[in-house]
């Protein structure tokens, strides 16, 4: 049996999925990537450091300030720049504000109307119109917030290196603070719809990784990478770690870990499988009150993970508007990054999981060197191995489902396949 | 009637389609006049056209692109180039300037790969543009009025200004004349509002060149000289969100030689 979805939907980037199935066996299964390439880490060679983040922002449109604040961080550790907590708590805004607008979207936009019977929110809108609108009201809510600390709700304005050279008011902080208030039923209609939702019964055992900092739901900050394996590794150490590899049928590299030797996943499922007990209070009583229904080893359930996600991450831009509100927490005036050689390595939790950027800086001030890797291409081996092992539990379904079963699991990972190959475009001879 | 619409991506971050889906506001009035039945970021169910309009984002940077724009062309009446990559190219247009050899062994070192890549260029390249959208990303109350506009069967407006006049009615200081930094606002469409002088940073282009870019561009590197900014640094200001525009291009030809591969494609 030939399965062939010719052109992946509802996933942001070109796709498609060839499977071949003999006798109940999988003989060939390729996720394809057809993304047209940016060679982004070929034209920032050359460009000033002050534009790395600028630039690397506009690797992708969902998380372009994953992408901003990661290339920051790589830069100011090349210079050796130390940010100041007040800046780290506004760039810690974004984060927040930024995987919660990914992941509503996501949920919403595209993983929602398969579980509802629909094929889009455009669809679903005329008999679901409350669920539509409360889609548009969180995204909007966390689209602001992004703008209010960086200028627009993507591709920011690029005055952070060092610290913001532009900061918001008291006022807009408040009134932030009451609108985010003023969401919490939004919130919690969104897990009730969420966990409500029957994902396919499907479990294999694989590594989650993700970044780790001391005491905190880690996605700005930390140095170091943890596994749902116990093994750790500093961030510093990333090119040792993880291998990647030129796949013939697919524009994006694939990676393992060099200490298993298999796939691993990163993302929402894997964040919170490793740092659940420093989620915010309703995050973790709602995982508390999931008890056996989140099944960590079940990928459908990423879903599920990037929901809680959602509810950690409304309730932690609350505690750090508060935080500046009283005063606790400072806005700083930039520092100034003077160029000088060097060279940083670091890591955020974007959206989609763990993104490493990578730059050398030579004493003028010009990149040598840059190296991005992404969620998508980290978990594109594990997608391929997840659903060798899921086709041969679900051929006896008509045709029809397990065409549904699979593109679910795949909109379940949230690819961002655009993300994934910002670096090339291939045809091997 | 509604409006039958295909919204695509080419080459780029899909940003501008995921601005689409960030009028938040908009939305839902939108679908009254919108029949989105192409939108493969967003629906499971796509048409094969014919569409009384196309949304196109990204630029054409493969040769299967270059027969999707066509056909895409063929099936709709009004084509809209949806950001800076659909209307000038965009960041990746920068890799034209690289010898294709040297980008590849950039990232792949010594692989024996068939690389096929061509030419980054905006989509009017390929095909006729009724109406242009940039901005990386556009500015949303833009694209409002754009597809107003179009619904009433009108030319949209066009933001014939560059960004010091916005910059101006923000009574922001000027940060080139004033601060002597590198801001393209003079050189740059207007339309974000002078979004960036507005958080006390320089505008760096992102919305694309100003109508008058061709005529003002000689004065203004003179401007960038005098401030004691290095040739240098100028080109690389030009090698950015519009490297294949002309006059920009014309520049960076004559300044610090990029490989001659380039001198070998066309530009509008």
């Amino acid at each position: 049996m030939e399965i062939e979805i010719d052109r992946l939907t509802k996933v942001e980037g070109h796709g498609s999925l060839t499977i071949n199935v003999e006798e109940g066996k999988v003989e060939e299964l390729r996720l394809n990537i057809f993304e047209g390439s940016r060679f982004f880490e070929s034209f920032m060679r050359g460009r000033r450091f002050e534009e790395a983040a600028e630039m690397a922002s506009r690797i992708c449109g969902i998380c372009s300030y994953s992408h901003y604040l990661t290339a920051l961080k790589a830069v100011e550790k090349a210079l050796g720049v130390e940010i100041p907590e007040g800046t780290v708590a506004l760039r810690k805004l974004i984060t927040l504000a930024e995987t919660a607008q990914s992941h509503i979207l996501h949920l919403y936009f595209l993983a929602a109307a398969d579980y509802l019977g629909y094929e889009s929110i455009l669809a679903m809108s005329k008999d679901h119109v409350e669920e539509v609108k409360r889609a548009l009201r969180l995204k909007k809510l966390s689209n602001d917030i992004l703008s209010m600390v960086g200028g627009r709700s993507l591709h920011g304005v690029p005055n952070a290196l060092g610290g913001f050279a532009a900061v918001p008011t008291k006022q807009q902080l408040e009134r932030m603070l009451k609108r985010v208030k003023e969401t919490d039923d939004d919130v919690e209609k969104m897990l009730e719809l969420f966990t409500s939702l029957e994902v396919p019964k499907f479990e294999r055992k694989a590594e989650g990784l993700a970044l780790a900092k001391e005491g905190t739901f880690a996605l700005y900050e930390g140095e170091e990478i943890s596994s749902t394996w116990g093994a750790s590794f500093k961030v510093d150490d990333y090119q040792q770690h993880l291998i990647e590899s030129v796949v013939p049928h697919s524009t994006a590299k694939h990676s393992i870990h060099s200490t298993t030797g298999e796939s691993f996943y990163v993302g929402a499922l894997a964040r919170v499988n490793l740092q659940k007990d420093h989620l915010s209070p309703k995050a973790k009583e709602a995982i508390e009150t999931l008890g056996d229904k989140f099944r960590e080893l079940n990928p459908y359930i990423n879903n599920l993970a990037q929901a809680i996600e959602v509810v950690h991450c409304f309730e932690e831009i609350s505690n750090i508007l508060e935080r500046f509100i009283s005063g606790e927490l400072k806005m700083e005036r930039p520092i100034e990054v003077k160029p000088k050689e060097g060279e940083g390595a670091s890591a955020t939790e974007a959206p989609r999981g763990t993104l490493y950027h990578h730059y050398r800086i030579n004493g003028e001030g010009k990149i040598t060197y840059a190296n991005v890797i992404t969620p998508t291409a980290q978990n594109l081996r594990r997608m391929e191995d997840d659903m060798r092992a899921l086709v041969p539990q679900i051929l006896d379904l008509p045709r029809d489902e397990i065409v549904l079963t699979l593109e679910k699991l795949i909109r379940a990972y949230d690819p961002c396949i655009s993300c994934a190959t910002h670096f090339l475009e291939v045809k091997f001879i | 009637m509604k409006l039958k619409t295909a919204i695509i991506g080419l080459t780029g971050c899909f940003g501008c389609q995921v601005q689409f889906l960030n009028l938040e506001d908009e939305l839902l009035d939108l679908l009254e006049v919108l029949d989105i039945v192409h939108f493969p970021l967003a629906k499971e169910e796509n048409s094969d056209g014919p569409f009384d309009l196309a949304l196109i984002e990204g630029s054409v940077s493969t040769s299967e692109q270059v027969k999707e724009v066509k056909e895409m062309r063929e099936k709709s009446k009004k084509v809209v180039a949806l950001g800076t990559c659909a209307c000038f190219g965009n960041l990746q247009g920068i890799s034209n300037f690289q010898s294709k050899e040297e980008v590849r062994r950039t990232v792949y070192g010594d692989a024996k790969l068939n690389y096929e890549a061509i030419d980054v260029a905006p989509i009017d390249r390929y095909i006729q543009v009724d109406h242009y959208v940039p901005g990386c990303p556009y500015d949303r109350g833009i694209l409002i009025e754009t597809l107003k506009y179009i619904a009433l069967g009108k030319r949209p407006l066009r933001v014939d200004y560059c960004v010091c006049a916005e910059c101006k009615l923000r009574e922001n200081g000027c940060l080139l004349i004033e601060k002597g930094q590198p801001c393209m606002g003079p050189i740059t469409r207007g339309g974000c509002g002078a979004l960036c002088p507005s958080y006390n940073y320089t505008c760096e282009g992102c919305q694309g060149p100003s109508e008058d870019a061709a005529e003002v561009i000689d004065a203004y590197v003179k401007i960038l000289k005098d401030k004691g900014i290095s040739e240098d640094d100028i080109l690389l200001k030009l090698r950015k969100f519009a490297p294949l525009y002309k006059p920009f291009l014309l520049k960076i030809l004559k300044g610090s030689g990029p490989p001659k591969e380039v001198s070998k494609w066309k530009s509008r």
